[in-house]
Parts: structure tokens; sequence; C-alpha cells
């Protein structure tokens, strides 16, 4: 018994001293640089309104307090012809009125703000629906859950997918995507790697349907955000899709959602 | 001016057909150690009633010597031996072999004193490092595991990748720019366990040397450097065993002559231990977890007769890390080395090699839960023929000449998997063929001045199997080329032309001044510092140009009683470097050659190394100055931004102290300015997902940074020491107990810096992860030895 006791303490200090490591926080003198325009528009499949968020980048700090911003005009207008002004009911929140999603339409969002014009345009893809929705214990802990969906990738066109779980307070800020270069015209497990679930929650499994320029933003977002790590191949901020210096996106995605309920 | 270049021209004539005008002979033959009559390379040979007269041994220990008939005193010098001094009588062409006594330590202080014992200034070598096996064996590294790759980091120029990594940058290149040969044989990966440990067991490692981008013709392939590792050939004296046992891995070889002494082997092997007790834990998923290496070096040497001589020698290692039954990464080398050397005449050597060598991982994946299984096979295998001759013209010219044909083949990703659409992913094959033919000339154009002076010419195309793509300005593929059959594509060719000049001021001192060109055809694709064994290697094709590098360097050398200092100055130009495109991938990406960028570099530094060799305390003092920059157009509007591996401050501090008999110690102390990276300058936020309920939340809060590299990792700083007690030393038997602390003064080097948000509190905070602060480590090593030369006493 004692020499196994000695076995474990050799072991454990060489596992502990060799692959697992130890974190502590710390500062770090930091460049802090100008502040830019976000521009974060959508459109979707589902009846309106759509909004169009404006807000500010800060420098680096631990509690940013994002700041609205007010544009002197928000404008969205379709490959259809329509036009529509967008109205505000809160600092840095603007809503469509009568403009109706539609997949295979092309939008074009113009924000004018201090005498610059920033344009972005994106066509919804067509919708693709989630076949099932399931759970499913951690490999480490049995006791808490993933969570995944089932889906069936059309096979006679790219699709892009962006994915994330809603509906829980605790899920917010992680986001998924994928393109079907591997898995054209296959069913297809999007799973995520959210293990904080437990029995008895429910969570809303979001599938987007994203149109190339999104997914290549969405995808630098994900993989390539600037957190200092040495392991990044390019660090570099995502270019978005407007013309204008600015950063964030506008997407024109069909959206499919399920309800997961972990038994 | 004319006239003047005929004059000299005259001059080298009359220089090369020298010995038609005296009454000369030559002498030829193999420098030895006399303890194991292992060769001896590098060893210098000189006449020393005849000034400026002398040779050095080639790889293989041979040397061959033109003289005047007569009686003449011959020395024999080589690092960490003892220098010879034998008068000859040559009336006629002569095989005389030198064999070299190990320095004792113990006496050491005592021969110093002559004259005779100082390094060699005069050498037509700048830029190469040559590694002492017996300081190896000294120096304290991680888990009490000695390393070459970890100890050839504490030389100028020569940079770790990563904390406790042994992978390396030499002179601002990038870690793919060295080319690490054992016994010729290029190893890809030459690193076990991610990196922390290196391929190569010290106890079958005869010498490394380093050549920092200065290279003779006759090496080439790599941008920064060559590490030229020999296998020890196996002893012809006496049968031997030895070996280790350490906090992790043990060591076991053996070595022995055969057939009375026309033959000899070695035999080396290793083995980590941490499944042996992670097998015993509870836990099952620790119990479950596959965490080893092993490897073994073989080599065995059969001589012929005086003038023919076989070796064979080979590596084999595996890595195996995972989780059984959900995923194993399982990857290694292989290599194989056949060799033949010849002396075709008393001045003429020939080498012909036969090299195999194979890097190849396999990645097997099994995620029930989600239905996804995988299995990736990639493998990378080259061919090579190479045919050496080393021309021991006459006493002032020594040439060496050759040609090498590499073919490579790559095999970047075989998938298999249960589900048909994965499976049908498999990256395509590609194929290269790399040669080179290399003529160099070591001339002595006077008593002070000597050159080097050389050509490589190197010649690369695609041959056989390939897929070439050829893409519009969004990356997308408008053109496939599927290329078959012997016809080559892609072909490049690339003279490299060598020089080395030495000029001695005086015998303690020599000023050295030389420029290399180099270009390297296989490039390594990684997201890492450290080495994992997906990185890709991928051949220069239509897209990927070949690396291109023109090193300029001078150097001041000089050595008086007991010590040695030198300063060498380089720049460095890098043309086609490769980086990535924004939001590039590099798993799974047939057309991975579309989101690269290519681009250029400039490095320049100053080396400062000094050091002691003689006396209770020796060590040495190394610190470089440097400033390694690239250039891309798409990377911060196409201006000069930093390397990750610009470091400008380098230093490096070695200490052995032999307290007596029975106790010595060590220490080492490393010092450098923190890595050139990226770090965020603001951050935004972002919804992702924009609805009536949530449209104030900021689901994601993203950081964005400024130029590229602009900022720095904290500074890095460790000291280690070590002790060895010998607990025995006769003749046969010996062992002692190794005992060394890693990282004494625990210092919390950032390994990595995070930057991270609560996911509770969504406050943003930055995260340091640190490894290895005092890490303690014993090893227990043993050997035994027994003559079994009957006629022959040590």
């Amino acid at each position: 018994m004692k020499q196994n006791n000695i076995l474990f303490f050799v072991l454990g200090f060489l596992l502990s001293s060799l692959f697992l490591s130890c974190s502590e926080r710390i500062n770090l003198p930091l460049n802090p640089s100008d502040s830019k325009l976000v521009i974060e528009g959508e459109v979707t499949n589902l009846p309106g309104p759509y909004f169009v968020k404006l807000s500010q980048s800060v420098a680096y700090e631990s509690s940013p307090i994002i700041l609205p911003v007010t544009a002197d005009s928000v404008i969205m207008s379709t490959s259809e012809g329509q036009r529509e002004l967008l109205t505000s009911n809160q600092p840095g929140i603007y809503q469509t009125n009568s403009l109706i999603g539609k997949e295979g339409v092309t939008y074009e969002l113009a924000v004018y703000h201090k005498g610059k014009q920033y344009l972005a345009s994106s066509t919804m893809p067509n919708l693709v629906s989630i076949d099932s929705v399931y759970s499913y214990p951690d490999l480490f802990n049995p006791d808490l859950f993933n969570v995944a969906a089932r889906i069936l990738d059309p096979v006679n066109q790219t699709n892009y997918y962006r994915y994330f779980l809603s509906g829980n307070p605790k899920l917010q800020g992680n986001f998924y995507v994928l393109d079907d270069v591997l898995i054209n015209g296959s069913k297809w497990n999007f799973s995520t790697n959210r293990d904080d679930l437990k029995r008895g929650d429910s969570v809303v499994f979001n599938l987007l349907s994203i149109d190339r320029p999104n997914f290549l933003i969405w995808r630098v977002l994900v993989e390539n955000n600037i957190n200092g790590t040495d392991n990044q191949l390019s660090p570099d901020n995502p270019k978005s899709n407007f013309s204008g210096d600015c950063l964030g996106y506008f997407s024109a995605h069909s959206i499919s959602s399920r309800i997961v309920y972990i038994p | 001016m004319f006239r003047l270049i005929q004059f000299s021209f005259f001059i080298f004539i009359l220089q090369i057909t020298n010995p038609i005008f005296a009454q000369n002979v030559t002498i030829s033959g193999y420098v030895t150690d006399k303890s194991n009559s292992e060769n001896i390379k590098g060893a210098m040979i000189q006449i020393t009633s005849l000034t400026g007269v002398g040779v050095y041994s080639n790889s293989y220990g041979f040397y061959s010597l033109t003289i005047p008939k007569g009686n003449h005193t011959v020395t024999v010098k080589y690092l960490g031996f003892e220098t010879i001094e034998q008068s000859i009588t040559v009336e006629e062409n002569k095989t005389i072999n030198f064999a070299l006594p190990k320095k004792n330590r113990q006496i050491a202080q005592v021969v110093i004193k002559s004259k005779k014992n100082k390094q060699d200034i005069s050498s037509t070598q700048m830029g190469k490092v040559d590694l002492d096996m017996k300081e190896v064996e000294k120096i304290p590294v991680i888990l009490g595991e000695k390393d070459v790759l970890k100890t050839i980091q504490l030389l100028p120029g020569i940079m770790t990748a990563q904390e406790g990594n042994s992978n390396f940058v030499v002179r601002g290149g990038n870690t793919d720019q060295n080319l690490i040969q054992l016994d010729e044989a290029t190893v890809y990966n030459a690193t076990h366990l991610l990196g922390f440990f290196s391929t190569f067991n010290s106890d079958a490692v005869k010498d490394v040397s380093v050549y920092k981008g200065n290279m003779p013709a006759e090496y080439g392939g790599r941008l920064s450097s060559i590490v030229d590792i020999k296998m020890k050939e196996g002893s012809k004296k006496y049968l031997s065993f030895g070996g280790g046992i350490g906090l992790i891995a043990s060591r076991l070889y053996v070595e022995s002559p055969l057939f009375n002494q026309k033959a000899s082997f070695l035999v080396a092997g290793r083995r980590t231990y941490v499944d042996a007790f992670t097998a015993l834990s509870s836990d099952s998923n620790v119990k479950r977890s596959a965490l080893y290496f092993y490897d073994f070096n073989g080599k065995f040497n059969y001589n012929f007769d005086d003038k023919n001589k076989l070796y064979v020698s080979g590596y084999f290692g595996r890595d195996r890390l995972g989780l059984n039954g959900l995923f194993i990464v399982d990857y290694g080398n292989t290599t194989l080395t056949t060799r033949y050397n010849r002396i075709i005449n008393d001045k003429l050597f020939s080498n012909t090699s036969l090299i195999y060598n194979n890097f190849n991982y396999d990645v097997t994946l099994n995620f029930q839960n989600i239905d996804f299984d995988l299995y990736v096979r990639s493998i990378l295998t080259d061919f090579s023929l190479k045919q050496d001759f080393d021309y021991f013209l006459n006493d002032k010219n020594s040439l060496k000449f050759g040609f090498l044909g590499t073919y490579h083949n790559v095999l970047p990703g075989e998938v298999s998997s249960s589900n048909p659409i994965i499976a049908s992913n498999t990256l395509s094959k590609s194929n290269g063929l790399e040669l080179a033919a290399y003529i160099q000339n070591d001339h002595k154009i006077s008593e002070k001045l000597n050159l080097n002076y050389g050509l490589r010419l190197s010649f690369y195309g695609l041959i056989g199997n390939n897929t070439n793509y050829n893409y519009d300005e969004f990356g997308r593929v408008i053109d496939t080329l599927k290329l078959s059959g012997l016809n080559m594509s892609n072909v490049v060719l690339n003279p490299e032309p060598r020089v080395t000049a030495t000029y001695k001021l005086n015998e303690e001192t020599s000023l050295k001044a030389s420029y290399a060109r180099n270009a390297q055809y296989i490039h390594l694709l990684s997201n890492n510092t450290s080495a994992q064994p997906t990185d890709r290697w991928v051949l220069s094709n239509n897209n990927i140009r070949p690396g291109i590098s023109d090193q300029f360097a001078i150097g001041y050398f000089r050595n008086f009683e007991g010590f040695e200092f030198n300063v060498e100055t380089y720049y460095k130009i890098l043309q086609n470097q490769i980086d990535y495109k924004t939001g590039a991938l590099l798993r799974a990406n047939e057309t991975i050659d579309k989101d690269l960028i290519y681009g250029d570099g400039r490095a320049y530094g100053v080396e400062l190394f000094f050091k002691k060799n003689t006396g209770k305390l020796t060590g040495w003092v190394s610190y470089t100055l440097s400033r390694s920059e690239r250039r891309f157009s798409e990377v911060s509007d196409g201006a000069w931004f930093l390397s990750r591996f610009d470091r400008p401050h380098y230093l490096n501090v070695v200490a052995m102290y032999e307290l007596n008999k029975k106790w010595s110690f060590s220490a080492t102390l490393v010092y450098y300015t923190g890595n050139a990276v990226t770090f965020p300058s603001g951050i935004y936020g972002l919804n992702g997902n924009l609805n009536s309920t949530n449209l104030n939340n900021n689901n994601y809060f993203l950081n964005y940074g400024n130029t590229r590299n602009s900022q720095r990792f904290p500074d890095y700083f460790r000291m280690d020491i070590a002790a060895t007690l010998k607990l025995k030393e006769t003749p046969t038997w010996y062992h002692d107990l190794n005992f060394s602390l890693y990282n004494l003064t625990g210092m919390k080097n950032p390994y990595l810096i995070t930057f991270k948000s609560d996911e509770v509190t969504r406050e943003n905070f930055i995260e340091k992860t640190y490894l290895f602060t005092f890490v303690p480590a014993i090893t227990y090593n043993f050997r035994f030895k027994k003559n079994i030369v009957k006629n022959e006493t040590e």
C-alpha cells in the first residue's frame, strides 16, 4: 500500500510537471488603439423586424463599456427593388418595419455616419433544416451533457453554416462555423462542445445558413480572434464585409431552430 | 589588371601542379579514437617542420597529405583528445594511422601548458559549432534526459523555439529551415512528446556539428542550418554495455567488436514509462491514456580490408499519445543509411550512401456519441543516393565533389472512415526530385590566407503523381492539373555559391569572412512553435516557390591560454518565405497553397562566444544581439514586421566544475527577450444573433490588434543546476548518479498568454500559463567495459 502511494506521488508529480500546467492572471502593458465603428446587421427568413446595431470599439480592458452609436441614417434595400429607412427606438438599435426576408434575395445595407458611408450586401441562402436533435453525456464527466443536431447537407450546392445554442443564459458567446467541403451531401452531426448542461436543462439549437463572405468573417472570428496565444496561424483582424473602415458584419441568413431537452 | 589575373592564374596552376616539381610522397590513413577505434572527423594533421602544411581528416576519419621525402614531425589534434606528436620517415607513399587517446580531465591542467593544445583558428569554417558529447553529458536538462538538440540551444545564434522544446531557430530563420540529419538521413520530426524530448538518444550519438548557414558546398537543402549528427560506430576494442534509469525513461546500449575486429556494432534503445504508472491509476481516464515513446538506434560496420569499409545504421522511434478508444496519435521516424567507403588511391577517397527515411503519423478518432470516426494516415518518405569524393590534391588543395539525388514522396493525409463522405477526402499525393552536384576546394593560398570556395548546383522539380491547382484572385480553383509519369514539371535550377576566407593575423588570432547561398524545396506548414506530429510538410510546386537565403558573415577568432573567444556578425536575406492568409486552415485542406502568402525576410546580428576549456572550472558565455524581420504585401500594408522569433538579447552561461574525483557540478543560465507577438489593442462586442429579446447583449467580445508582432512576451529567465556523483570508476565498471534541478529560481516564465473572458461575470482577463517550476530529477547511469582484444591494453 505504501509503495503504491509513492508510485502515485511520483506519477502525479511527473504529470503535473510535464503535462499539466499552472495558470495565473497577469497584467500586461498594451498599446491602446483608436476607436472604430462596429456595425452588426441581420436579415433572416423569419418574420421581421430585422435589426441593425451600431456601437464603438474601446481600448482593451477587463469590463469594457460598449457605447451605442447614433448614425445619420441606416437604409436597407433588396435586389427586388424594395428600399427602407430604418427607424430607431433605442440608442444604437435600428429596425425595419415592412421589409420581408426571403431566401435567394440579396440585401444591401447602407450606414451613414459622420459624413462617411459604410456599404455591405449579403444574399440569403436557401434554408437547410435540422433533421433531429439529441443530447449525449460528456466523454469525461457523465453528469454533464453536450448537444448535437443531425443535418442533411444539400448535395448540389455549396453550403456555409453558423450554429449556436441559445435560450439559456449560461450559453452565451459560443459560435461554430462549418462549410460543406468535407461533408457535401451527407447527413452530418453538428456537435457543440458546451459541456456545462445538466439533466433537466433545455436549450435551443440554431442552425444558420450563411453566405460565403459571412462564413469567412465568422471563421476568422471563431478561429483567429487575436487572443495572444503563440499558436495562432496568422493573428489578424477580421475584415468586415462593409466598404469603409469599420468592424462587424451584415448577414442575410436562413434559420432553422430546434429545442433540445436533456432528460 | 589583365596581367595580374594572368599571373595569379599561373600561380594557381603552379600550386595545383606543385607535386611535379618536388620529390614528394603521400602519407594517408585514418585518425581514430584510441579507446575504441572509432573514426575521428575533423582532426587536424600537421607537419610541424613545414609551416602551413596540414590537412583535416574527413567525415570518415580519412586524411591524405603530400609532403617532401625525408624526416618529419607530425602532430595530430582534435577537441577533447590528447595531441600526439610523432616522428616519421617517409621515402615512398605510406599509410600511417593515428590513434588519439581521450583527454583525461585530471591531467588536463598539465597538458594545457603546451601551446599545441589550442583550439584551431585557421580552419576555413565559420558559423560552425561542434558539440563535445562529454559536455552534453554534464549539462543539466529537464528531467535529467540528456539531449543534444537542447544543448545546442545554449550556443550563440541558436535559439529555442519555445521553453523545454527541442525545436530551434537559427539566426533569425524559422523552425523548418534546419536540416537535421542522423548519419545523413533527414529526420523530419526530430522530437518526442510534442517537442519536449529530441529523437536522439545521446548514448548512440558520437558527434554533432551545426552549420549556421555558412555551410561548405557539400551541405545544402535548408535555408538556416544543417545539424549533422553521427552515430557511434561501436567499439572495435571492447565489449561494453550500459545505460541509465531516469525518472521518465530508461536507456540501454550494447556495443562490441565482431569477426576479429573486422566489424563492430552498437545497439541502443530508450523507452519512457509514464504509462506504466497511468495504468495503475484509479481514474479511468488516466488509465485509458496512452502516453509513451521509444526509440532504437543501431549501427554496424565492416572492414573488408584497409581500403574498403561498409557502414549500415538505422533509427526507429515511435510516439503514442491519446485516450484509448477515443483518439490516438501514433507517430515516428525511421531512417536507414548504408554507406560504402573506398580508398581509391592514397589521395582519393570515395563514399557512396544509400539513404531511406520516413516520417509518418496515424490519427484515429472514434466518437461514438456523434457517429464520428476517422482514421488519417500521413507519410513522408525520402530515398536518396549520395556520392562523395575527397581528393587530397596536394598540400595546398583539398577538393571535395559529388552529387546527391533525393526522391520525396509526400502523402499528406489519407482518410478513411465508416462514413464514405469523410473517406472520400483524401489529400493528393505529391512527389518531387531534388538533385544537387557540388565541388569545393579548401585552398591554402599562403601561410596566412586560407580559402574554401565551392559551388553547389541544386535542381528540383515535381515528378510522378502530383496535382497542381491554379487559383483566381478569390482563391477559387480555376484549373486543376493532374501530373504523372517521369516528365518533370515546375523545374528550378539554383546555383549556390559558397566561399569562406580565413586570414591568420598570428598564431592566436584570425579573421574570417564568408558568403553562402542556400535553397530549400520542402517546407513545413505549422501553426505552432512546438513540434506537432500533424504539422504538414509540403513540396515546392507551381504556387509554393523554393526558399532562397543569402548569408554574409565576418568573424574574429582568438585563442589564448585555455580560452577561446570569437565574434561573428551576419546578415541574412531570405526570399520566398511563407505565411498564411487570414483565416487559413491547415487541417484537411487540399488546396492549402491558396491560403499561403509569400514574402521576404531579413535577419542580422552579432554573436559573442567566450569559452574556458581548461582547469577545474570550464564553460562558456554566449551572447547574441540580433534582429529578424519579415515582409508580406498582405500583412501590415507591406511594411517590415518582426518575426515571432525576434529576440534581440539572448544570453547563455554554462559552467562546469570538477570538485574532486567523486563530485562534479554544472549550472546553466538562460535569458532572452520575449517573443514578438500580436496582442489585442482594442475590444468590441458582437451579438451574433439579433432579435428583439436580446438586442443589448454582447454575446461575443472580440479583440483586435495593431501591427503584427508589435508587442512582446515578458523576458525569459531560467537557471538549472546539476551534480554528478561518481559511485565507482574502474576500467571495467563505471556508474554514477546525476541530480538535477530545472528552473532553480522557480521563475514562472509564460508558456502561453491568453486573453480570456470569464463566462459568468463576462469580465475580460489576461491569463499566463507556465510550465516547469522547480523540476528535480535523478538519473542513474552505468557502464560496463571489457577489453576483448587480447594483444592490446588500454
